[in-house]
């Protein structure tokens, strides 16, 4: 059976983007997988404006060109993402962020885990700490 | 595409699934949570989309290598991982 995994915005940026080695690595995997049938990938609305904005800043600053940024785009929308959409308002998620005892985008991904039950695929290991706190697997290749 | 919708029991008329009639991707699933002082709201809605295996196969095989053709750095503090998380706590929070 096929698992459920969020994807933390860091983990798509690191494909186009520089990073170190090992997180390309972890990137690859992930790919890996979802063409192996061995996960389905989960993407936020949360994740989606983060991987926007960056390669927004990035292409204005020239630091990837406008077609590996189309490129990029392009690809992933071939891919059979589950979308995510969290329609909770304000007070919503100031509460469950201080529940949670982390930031609030934080917590928007480490919700999207839990409510699907899925594990999250991150880079950030500032993230990480509070994923063991919520009991939210880190997934693993 | 085929959709299929939940009904959300006295949901906010801005939540209503008129709203996603629009949407590029079939609604698969409702999530809502009970709150004690206020009726049952939706949460997040679930769009899944159903890809064609030969393109997503393209597609993976064009992200990897981007992947590998993209810059390397040597600490992750120079890396886009750092940034994000930057962004985070300085821009978003």
């Amino acid at each position: 059976m096929s698992e459920l995994v969020v994807i933390d915005a860091s983990v798509l940026l690191a494909i186009p983007l520089p990073d170190p080695q090992a997180h390309k690595a972890y990137a690859t995997a992930l790919l890996f997988a979802t063409e192996k049938g061995d996960i389905t990938p989960i993407l936020t609305q949360l994740c989606c404006h983060e991987v926007a904005a960056k390669l927004v800043r990035k292409t204005r600053g020239s630091v990837v060109s406008l077609a590996t940024a189309q490129d990029f785009f392009a690809s992933l929308s071939d891919i059979g993402f589950q979308h995510f959409v969290d329609v909770r308002d304000a007070e919503s998620l100031f509460v469950d962020a201080m529940g949670l005892g982390c930031g609030s985008y934080d917590a928007a991904y480490i919700r999207a885990a839990l409510d699907n039950q899925a594990s999250l695929a991150t880079l950030d290991k500032k993230l990480m700490p509070h994923l063991v706190t919520s009991g939210v697997q880190h997934w693993q290749p | 595409m085929k959709a299929s919708t939940n009904s959300i029991p006295n949901a906010r008329p801005s939540l209503s699934i008129s709203a996603m009639q629009g949407a590029m991707f079939p609604v698969v699933g409702i999530t809502r949570s009970s709150r004690p002082h206020k009726a049952t709201v939706a949460t997040s809605i679930v769009l899944k989309t159903r890809p064609d295996a030969k393109q997503q196969s393209a597609a993976i095989a064009s992200l990897v290598k981007m992947c590998k053709q993209s810059p390397v750095v040597a600490t992750a503090r120079g890396g886009i991982t750092a940034e994000v998380r930057r962004d985070r706590d300085r821009g978003h929070e």
